[in-house]
């Protein structure tokens, strides 16, 4: 094997693959990544897997002679982090993997490549192409609800459902529920509905680019397969049945404060600065005439904002919340309104973007801190 | 109108030679001999603890052990196993808050514990104390001697008073007079410095301390005077500082012999797990963490611990989790000597205000526990 490029095109390639490759180390070769040279297809593949997910990436390069290898990913991630920008030439030789650029030059003891697990074949033929921006939206309206209770591994991922006429992600890990709907018209033979882990999504999340307009999806019955400029994910998929979280959503919260989001944002990143660690406790009083957050931590302290700046039609309530979900329903809204419907003080709350746009919807479920 | 400040009823528990006693227990073929707890005889270590055996001749913790072997060169000179000896400790430990959480551990061995309320609302702390003293029999097969009294310093006169395996009380009533009589030497924070001063001035025992004014006695020793002042007319306001809202629940086993079978370890982790499992329950927590230690052989020690999102008391998840971390944690041929499980990140279950509340569709889940 024997190929040449330069160091800032491998580096820009391989640079999120890393976050591919376990930490914990139960199987050693799965720490390294599988460089493959194609000469006929003059591209280069590097893949890393930790076998429930496995990236592949695959790039233009100036390939001498094909072949294949499997190096120490963290080596070769500090070799081509320090590199100058310049031409690497890379050269295995037996079980070393020669690495030269300008003066500098590295020998990489290499593992038995066959020992890497199988990587799966990209199949293009039945694919489903989506809107890539679209789906990195749905990604980030609804990863940061997943639970990381290994229990109930149902909740570890994102289920995502496709209709015909729309597509929906859902996470939740019982606190809170995350709903994104997309309205788009999907050639489909028949719905799909599967749970992906977030690992894969995440990764996808990171790698998402404007230049890349298009991605493709192949759902299989035991895994999904991602085509994604030069990416290609494929990850397993949690099995079970998504249980149906629509029944926890109330349909009757008359309790509706519609406010400026940027204000509360920061009005409860302040008052968090009190709020108990074991807790994470905000408060809120509302009443027609008034609006006030506040927070205590026992011995240090307490904040209080009152704010005025709102509409509120409901009876007076006085409701708590764990502040970091609340922020994180804050993020991911994103209209310069936001409207919360809540019913009692320990009745879930929704929140939702004031305006509305006809291509999607979002809507957040978050459960109060129990009050006595 | 201001509430009459009630008498406090505070037990000073202290186990007797309590490393000698581990030991002697573990290997009760020395029994009855001379067991001195230091580095090997003749070394440069120096005795951590004796029995009492050995005390008879003139040996005495923080002697230096070649010292020690002169004076007594046919005696038993050994290594404290300090995973056995914690393990007793933590027993004794959960014995006192079974009675109070207002336990102060002094050291390994020794603690104060505040029972004016107790959780049998028993009044008699002699009682309590006479039950603690008799479940660590049960439970650890070592002795421990108790003092009994209204305030920390005299309870902890009273356990001195009757070593080993002593009960002693000293009511208000007796108070003054077990003070007039105590040598100086004997009182609390005064060390063999001070005593040698007292000395000088003509303070023998309690009687002669308490003659002298309390100017008298700051001219000579500073602020630490007022303490001396107070105390032997038995005032001593020290409250019982519990440092902890119970943080951790652990349990340890160390085994006899170093064990290497993996089914054996799984056994051990599954009782270990059920132990902490019905205590949690019983005293009415969760937890969030999960950690497991591990000692090898060559006495290294590894703690792996998961932090799960809810918190659990299910001794079947602590089990399965315990397992996913030892098996881990464990290599090849791996041989152990103790094999430990706590949790920690505690919630209690009766503080049922500010809990986050969890949607019923979730919780209806089933548990996957298993592979």
């Amino acid at each position: 094997m024997k190929f040449s490029i330069e160091r800032q095109d491998l580096l820009t390639n391989i640079q999120h693959l890393y976050n591919i490759v376990p930490s914990k180390n139960t199987m050693p070769i799965l720490t390294n990544y599988l460089i493959h040279a194609d000469e006929q297809a003059n591209l280069l593949r590097f893949t890393a897997t930790d076998l429930e997910i496995t990236v592949i990436v695959e790039f233009e390069a100036n390939i001498i002679e094909g072949g294949k290898a499997a190096v120490l990913a963290k080596n070769l991630n500090e070799i081509i982090a320090t590199l100058p920008d310049s031409m690497v030439h890379f050269l295995l030789e037996d079980d070393n993997l020669r690495i030269v650029c300008q003066h500098t030059r590295f020998s990489l003891k290499c593992a038995e490549s066959s020992q890497f697990p199988l990587v799966p074949q990209k199949d293009m033929t039945n694919v489903i192409k989506l809107d890539a921006m679209m789906f990195k939206k749905m990604i980030d309206n609804t990863h940061f609800a997943v639970s990381t209770e290994v229990n109930r591994p149902i909740f570890t991922g994102v289920y995502w459902k496709l209709m015909p006429d729309h597509q929906l992600m859902v996470a939740t890990d019982g606190k809170k529920i995350a709903e994104f709907k997309l309205n788009n018209v999907i050639n489909l033979a028949e719905p799909i509905e599967q749970v992906i882990p977030t690992k894969g999504l995440l990764f996808l999340d990171k790698v998402f680019s404007e230049d890349q307009p298009e991605i493709a999806v192949l759902l299989e019955s035991n895994r999904v397969m991602f085509a994604y400029g030069n990416y290609t994910i494929f990850t397993h998929i949690i099995e079970g049945r998504f249980p149906d979280y629509t029944k926890a959503i109330p349909t009757n919260n008359t309790n509706v404060l519609k406010i400026k989001r940027s204000m509360l944002k920061d009005a409860v990143k302040r008052v968090s600065l009190f709020a108990s660690e074991d807790t994470f406790k905000v408060k809120f009083d509302i009443k027609n005439t008034s609006l006030i957050i506040y927070s205590t931590k026992r011995e240090e302290g307490d904040a209080n904002e009152n704010l005025s700046d709102y509409n509120y039609s409901g009876e007076d309530l006085t409701i708590a919340f764990n502040y970091r979900y609340l922020s994180a329903i804050i993020n991911v809204l994103e209209s310069e309104f936001i409207e919360i419907r809540m019913g009692k003080s320990n009745e879930p709350a929704l929140f939702f973007n004031s305006e509305m746009d006809d291509k999607y919807s979002a809507r957040f479920l978050l459960m109060p801190l129990r009050i006595v | 109108m201001q509430k009459q400040q009630e008498i406090r009823k505070i037990i000073h528990v202290d186990m007797d030679a309590f490393f000698a006693a581990v030991y002697i227990r573990d290997h009760p073929e020395v029994k009855g001999k001379p067991v001195i707890c230091s580095g090997p005889a003749n070394s440069r270590g120096v005795v951590s603890t004796c029995n009492y055996e050995a005390r008879k001749y003139g040996i005495h913790s923080a002697m230096p052990s070649f010292q020690a072997y002169k004076l007594c060169p046919h005696g038993i000179f050994v290594r404290p196993d300090f995973d056995r000896i914690r393990e007793a400790s933590d027993i004794v430990r959960e014995i006192f808050y079974e009675y109070s959480d207002l336990v102060e551990p002094v050291s390994i061995d020794e603690a104060y514990l505040d029972v004016t309320e107790n959780k049998f609302n028993n009044e008699s702390a002699t009682e309590i104390a006479r039950e603690i003293r008799k479940k660590i029999f049960e439970q650890t097969q070592l002795t421990a001697s108790a003092g009994v009294s209204y305030n920390k310093f005299l309870a902890k006169i009273a356990s001195e008073m009757n070593k080993p395996d002593g009960l002693t009380v000293i009511t208000p009533q007796k108070a003054l007079e077990v003070l007039e009589n105590l040598p100086i030497g004997k009182f609390h924070g005064i060390g063999q410095v001070t005593e040698k001063r007292m000395n000088y001035l003509g303070i023998r025992n309690g009687k002669d301390l308490k003659e002298r004014s309390l100017k008298e006695l700051t001219k000579h020793f500073g602020k630490v005077a007022n303490f001396y002042y107070y105390i032997v007319r038995g005032i001593d306001n020290r409250q019982v500082t519990t440092s902890r809202i119970r943080k951790s629940l652990g349990c340890e086993r160390t085994f006899s012999k170093d064990i290497d079978d993996v089914e054996e370890m799984l056994d051990v982790l599954k009782t270990i797990s059920q132990k902490i499992g019905g205590k949690m329950i019983e005293k009415k927590f969760k937890a969030k963490t999960l950690t497991v230690k591990i000692k090898y052989a060559n006495f290294d020690v590894v703690n792996r611990s998961k932090t799960l999102e809810l918190p659990f008391d299910d001794d079947k998840i602590m089990h399965h989790i315990g397992r996913k971390l030892l098996l881990q944690a464990l290599g090849p041929k791996c041989s152990i000597r103790l094999l430990g499980l706590a949790v920690s990140n505690l919630v209690w279950l009766d503080d049922e205000s500010n809990k986050q509340q969890v949607l019923p569709f979730f919780e209806d889940t089933e548990l996957v526990v298993g592979e």
